[in-house]
């Protein structure tokens, strides 16, 4: 009996181990090229949304392992969010033959925290080690599914998962028939197949041939990922799923972190005592929360979406983008102040807005006052209350109010400009110059705040490495200073050499903006109309410099009488997502190169 | 029950300081004192160490298992930081912290940790870090679940630049196999007081190193009770020390920090305090035994027993061993000996275990091959005044045939061709399968034009003025095992990436790069064609072209800092070499008066630049080379200013004329 039992068991065993696992017949057929690296041959994953709205989620994987040693995984990695729970897993090793050389279950994972680098967090890292007999080339395919422990409002996928091309890849979003399904593709080319499934519908996208776009542009978006960004919408309700009910959503998870308590109702009435303008208020306590909170990252118990209790971030003065945006927010209600959260993405990426799905990175407060939105991320650390970071401006912020929650367009601050000022003096093969630098506004962060968190030495080294980035490799600076100006700017004063800023040809110097400063501007092509996304350089821009001992013939242009170089521009920056934001750009990109590039003859002034 | 009864008793009564105690172990500073240590005094520094206070104690105790009572060795290492932040950057620094440790039995015999944080406000409030906030968490866990590693982690809340903060923290090792160490007095900051003691047991015999013996000087010693037996305590009080900045091309701080060293000689037990000692123990521990099995060696393409071995067979060896193996970034000095068919079946080891392997197979081969004990020069010398396998982190394999050596180091910097590596010139080594031991120094000659980055442009000029680039870039000797090294676990398209950025100063949109197979070959080559960056202008008759470079600047860039602190200790001779082939554009002829160019530093660098204007293009060859490895850190201006001056040489705009233009050429 027992004998009989173990067959049935080891029968069992092995089909019912193998029975979601793709035939050799199948796996033989795919075309499968060397590339030197790990490769997915196939990859599916599939959604399942329940008639209650949770998510439960499943992937099939088979990856061909690299004929390289050293490029070659020694194991399968899965990461899991901090409220994912990891349901089953099975994987198997197959040789080239089709062998199933070694099986493995959900007990030969490995587990390990990714906390690292002073961030805390409890994402969960599953490793499976893939042992003994396996050898280039060899196959490794493996099946697991994840219960979400967070219900998340829509889903994004990448068919590039983990940095891989993929031969064949399929998402698979199954719905209960009453839902209706809202999706966006990166690319524009990618539609589903439609299918019943018992009283599911089946949303299935192929694709074939799967790699990341590689970025080939300065002018491209920064994040190519994900290829489809879905959400879903149940027409039993009276209201589609929309930001409104995103907000709602999030603001309901939240709520509990954001209560104030008796500390917090003392700290907010302390910071505002004596001040009536709303506006006002929350300056104050953005300061205060800027000032006297550090940047820490700390995710626990879902600490990717949730932020901290704000008694705790008060007591413990260091949080995330979450952080402060909670404690900022739960103060200035606390003094009678409407602000509001906002989730946006920083850097410049994302562009999905007509899709109420999660695709945000940072949070930051809203304020809308006397007919003007103002935007307060305490992460700046020393900025302007009011004021983002420039790789905001003119990103989209969901801001998050109950029954309120809408997509709103975070204004580029109009007073940001970058100008270099001062006096060039000729000396053998270039000029030595005289400058200030001086940045205001969104771009003056970029310099107020490494002036906070570096000492003296490696300040200067910083701006040093800035100057040779962004306004020319050539420069030598024998010295720099610099400070904090006027209303919020930063200004760098610095005396150097400008080697080979200009041709001379027989008694005449021949230069131009672009060939004192050849890193200011981008670089004279565009790139193609898919990859303009936006503009990466200064936007507004003044220049005004003197070459003393020298003036300008009327050949080239310029001030005649008395070598005054000045040129200023304006550029939009972008997001160009329309053929027209496209076309504006170019032309007037194309109008501001030729005007840099532009030459400027000295001569040596002669003294009558 | 046993077990666990001997367990309790060890971990309840290990002696310990922050364990057993409530209070931390040392006062705050006087705010006198702190109130003089401000930014405007330091303004070239992000903290100052008020104290760095460092304590290992060592203590023997009885470990009772399944009947027999086993001798145990338990160590505790206590550090006490206490630092005036300067600057955000110091409260990051210092305000976020992680302790990794071992856990070799798992949850069974818990290794242990404890730290007491608190931070004093420039106005002299005082608050202590609840116990709370210290997380510690698993990072690593075997197949049954068991912990093999955790981590300590915390962030000290409510800091802020200005503060005082004070950290303490203990770890224990119930278990300890160590019975020598190596301390640092110095640290990346100015620290005013560095304090060290080292307790051991009194009935074994140890032995105190000092580097510089004559800065650090004899310890107090103290006795720490009066029962017989009972330990000693050694103390060390270094005050006002200089910071020591990591930098680039400087030497490791295990060779800048002063230190302090200590390991057993205990006759009776065998551990003399001489090298012949230190490598006999490894020979018969290690080398003296295991093997490796014929269906092993098969797996590398070779048979048990090869005949007539030569070096280029040892050669082959070696290349498919580095082809089979994945070398693992971190080395330890022992081998995974028991475990030589585990390494085989995940195809991945460390320097030590390939090297252990190859031993075997050579020694299979009767080839009496040699083990050689490395420290090399990223890690810092070792010394030979205090013989102990402390300073080693690999061992290596020599090989004598026909008279001469060879060596075979697994590093994840060399290609699977055997060649010098950089790190090892001028290094001794202990080898391990002589008595007596000797030192064998490895050294070869080492020239600038063996470790050369070079770029080789060929230019076209289109119709409308612009330039097209067909590059190849390539690495060799020093600069290629650095960058080797660097890219050993990208992938192709990884590899091609970072190629990308790096010539992306002068090809911004590569067409298609291709790059050699550097794994196994000495020169790292990267080849791309596409549109240049380089700048080519039509100004009235006359048209220029401006080049860049790529690995002259990319090294001038790498070396400059603000205010260079520590002497400049280069890899090795270098050389730069930059080329460019423009063509003389259809219907002009060159105006530029090219004339050949040579400076030579006093410091003996050298930058030439040579001109070939026959036929129909105009060829720049330029070359920097370095051919001293070690100078002052008050040289670093002067070298700057040399490469700064070749690199505007080499910046120079070339002219062309219209033919028919009626102008002289250039002077």
């Amino acid at each position: 009996m027992k004998k009989y039992y173990l067959i049935y068991l080891t029968l069992f065993f092995i089909y019912g181990r193998s029975s979601s696992f793709l035939q050799y017949e199948t796996i033989k057929n795919y075309k499968v090229q060397s590339y030197g690296e790990n490769h997915t041959v196939y990859f599916k994953r599939t959604y399942t949304l329940d008639k209650e709205g949770r998510i439960s989620e499943s992937t099939h994987k088979l990856l061909k392992l690299s004929d390289d040693t050293k490029n070659r995984t020694q194991s399968v990695n899965i990461m899991l969010g901090s409220m994912d729970e990891l349901e089953s897993f099975q994987a198997r090793l197959i040789d080239k033959d089709g062998s199933t050389v070694a099986s493995y279950e959900k007990g030969d994972l490995l587990t390990g925290n990714l906390s690292s680098n002073g961030v805390i967090h409890e994402r969960t890292a599953y490793s499976l080690p893939l042992g003994e007999n396996n050898q280039e080339s060899d196959f490794v395919e493996f099946v697991y599914s994840v219960k979400e422990g967070f219900p998340s409002l829509g889903l994004s996928f990448s068919p590039a998962e983990g940095g891989m091309k993929a031969d064949e890849a399929i998402l698979e979003i199954s719905l209960p028939d009453s839902y209706r399904l809202h999706y966006k593709s990166v690319n524009g080319s990618t539609t589903p197949e439609i299918s019943q499934k018992e009283n599911n519908t089946a949303y299935t996208f192929r694709w074939t041939n799967y790699a990341n776009k590689p970025y080939s542009s300065a002018f491209e978006k920064l994040n190519n990922e994900p290829e489809i960004i879905a959400s879903f919408s149940n027409p039993n309700e009276n209201t589609p799923t929309s930001w409104v009910k995103f907000g709602n959503w999030y603001l309901n998870l939240i709520r509990d972190k954001v209560k104030p308590d008796a500390e917090i109702a003392a700290l907010a009435e302390e910071l505002t005592r004596g001040l009536t303008d709303p506006k006002e208020k929350l300056d104050a306590i953005f300061n205060y929360c800027q000032k006297n909170i550090r940047y820490e990252q700390v995710y626990i118990q879902g600490g990717e979406f949730i932020p901290n209790d704000c008694s705790v971030i008060l007591k413990r003065k260091f949080g995330d983008c979450k952080d402060y945006s909670a404690i900022i927010y739960t103060l200035a209600r606390c003094a009678g102040v409407d602000a509001s959260l906002a989730l946006c993405y920083r850097g410049r990426g994302v562009e999905f807005y007509d899709i109420p799905a999660s695709q945000f990175n940072h949070a930051i407060v809203h304020f809308s006052y006397k007919g003007k939105d103002y935007w307060y991320d305490g992460t700046n650390r020393i900025s302007e209350p009011g004021v983002t970071t420039f790789d905001l401006a003119n990103q989209m912020a969901l801001v998050i109010e109950k029954d309120n929650s809408r997509i709103v367009k975070i204004d580029e601050n109009e007073h940001n400009l970058f100008s270099i000022t001062g006096e060039l003096k000729e000396a053998g093969d270039g000029f030595l110059a005289d400058l200030k630098l001086s940045f205001a506004k969104q771009y003056a962060i970029d310099f107020l705040y490494p002036d906070i968190f570096l000492n003296r030495t490696d300040m200067k080294d910083y701006i040093t490495r800035w100057i040779k980035e962004n306004l020319s490799h050539n420069i030598s600076v024998s010295e720099m200073n610099w400070h904090k100006g006027n209303d919020g700017a930063f200004e760098i004063f610095l005396k150097g050499k400008f080697p080979n800023s200009f041709t001379k040809i027989a008694d005449a110097y021949y230069t131009s903006f672009g060939k004192m400063f050849p890193e200011l501007f981008c670089d004279g092509t565009l790139a193609k109309d898919d990859e303009l996304f936006y503009f990466p350089k200064f936007n507004r821009v003044n220049l005004a410099l003197q070459i003393s001992g020298m003036q300008c013939t009327e050949t080239a242009g310029g001030n005649t009488a008395a070598a005054l170089l000045n040129y200023s521009y304006q550029l939009p920056i972008g997001p160009f997502v329309t053929e027209a934001h496209r076309k504006d750009f170019t032309e007037k990109y194309n109008g501001i190169y030729s005007d840099l590039h532009k030459k400027f003859k000295l001569t040596k002034r002669t003294i009558k | 029950m046993n077990l666990m009864k001997s367990i309790s008793f060890l971990v309840l009564f290990i002696p310990c300081l922050l364990f057993a105690q409530e209070d931390f172990t040392r006062e705050l500073p006087a705010k006198a004192l702190v109130d003089k240590l401000t930014k405007e005094k330091f303004p070239n520094s992000d903290a100052i160490i008020i104290l760095k206070e460092q304590s290992f104690q060592e203590t023997g105790g009885e470990f009772f298992y399944y009947g027999v009572d086993i001798p145990t060795r338990n160590t505790i290492f206590t550090k006490v930081l206490m630092v005036k932040l300067l600057n955000e950057s110091a409260v990051k620094r210092y305000g976020s912290f992680e302790y990794e440790y071992l856990e070799p039995f798992g949850d069974e015999i818990k290794n242990g940790f404890v730290a007491k944080v608190r931070v004093m406000k420039p106005d002299g409030r005082v608050s202590v870090m609840p116990d709370e906030e210290v997380k510690i968490i698993v990072t690593s866990r075997d197949k049954n679940g068991e912990p093999l590693m955790r981590k300590a982690i915390f962030n000290v809340p409510d800091l802020a630049s200005g503060d005082v903060l004070q950290i303490e923290y203990q770890a224990m090792d119930v278990f300890s196999t160590s019975s020598a160490g190596v301390f640092y007095y110095n640290d990346e900051d100015i620290t005013l007081i560095s304090n060290l003691y080292i307790t051991l047991p009194a009935k074994e015999e140890y032995v105190f190193k000092n580097y510089p013996a004559e800065r650090i000087g004899q310890p107090k010693i103290q006795q720490i009770s009066q029962n017989y037996g009972d330990g000693e305590t050694y103390f060390w009080s270094l005050r006002s020390l200089n910071p020591m900045p990591s930098e680039v091309f400087s030497l490791p701080f295990s060779d800048r920090s002063m230190m302090t060293c200590f390991y057993m000689n205990n006759k009776y037990i065998g551990d003399h305090n001489d090298w012949n000692s230190v490598t006999e123990r490894y020979f018969d521990k290690i080398l003296d035994k295991g093997s490796v099995g014929s269906g092993e060696i098969e797996l590398l393409g070779f048979k048990k027993n090869e005949a007539n071995v030569d070096i280029n067979r040892i050669d082959s060896l070696y290349k498919a061993m580095r082809k089979y193996f994945a070398l693992k970034k971190k080395n330890y000095a022992y081998p995974r000996m028991d475990d030589l068919d585990q390494v085989f079946e995940e195809k991945k080891g460390d320097a030590t275990d390939i090297a252990y392997i190859m031993y075997k197979i050579l020694e299979k081969w009767d080839l009496k091959p040699k083990a050689v004990l490395v420290r090399d020069r990223r890690d810092g010398k070792y010394e030979n005044d205090a013989p102990s396998m402390i300073w080693f982190d690999r061992m290596a394999v020599l090989v004598e045939m026909n008279g001469k050596e060879k060596l075979y180091d697994f590093d994840r910097s060399l290609p699977s061709v055997p060649e010098n590596p950089w790190y090892l010139n001028k290094i001794s080594m202990p080898v391990v399968s002589d008595l007596p031991c000797v030192h064998k120094l490895y050294s070869f000659d080492d020239r600038p034009e063996n470790n050369e980055a070079a770029e080789i442009h060929k230019l076209k000029i289109t119709g409308d003025a612009a330039l097209t680039d067909s590059l190849e870039l390539s690495y060799t000797g020093s600069l290629a095992q650095r960058m080797r090294y660097k890219i050993y676990d990208y992938n192709k398209g990884m590899a091609e990436e970072y190629f990308k950025g790096k010539i992306a100063g002068s090809l911004p949109k590569a067409e298609a790069l291709q790059l050699n197979n550097y794994s196994d070959e000495g020169r790292i080559l990267a080849k791309a064609s596409g549109k240049s960056q380089f700048k080519s202008e039509v100004i009235d008759s006359f048209l220029t072209v401006n080049t860049g470079n790529i690995v002259l600047s990319e090294f001038r860039d790498k070396l400059f800092t603000s205010q260079r602190v520590n002497d400049i200790y280069f890899d090795s001779p270098y050389s730069f070499k930059v080329q460019y082939e423009i063509p003389v554009p259809e219907g002009y002829r060159l105006y530029s008066k090219l004339s050949d160019y040579n400076s030579t530093s006093p410091l003996g660098l050298n930058f030439s630049i040579k001109y070939n204007t026959s036929g129909s293009k105009v060829v720049v060859n330029a070359r920097e080379v370095i051919s001293t490895l070690v100078y002052p850190a008050k040289n670093y201006n002067d070298i700057m200013a040399h490469l700064d001056n070749s690199l505007k040489e080499l910046g120079k705009d070339i002219i062309f004329v219209k033919n028919s233009a009626s102008v002289l050429s250039s002077k």
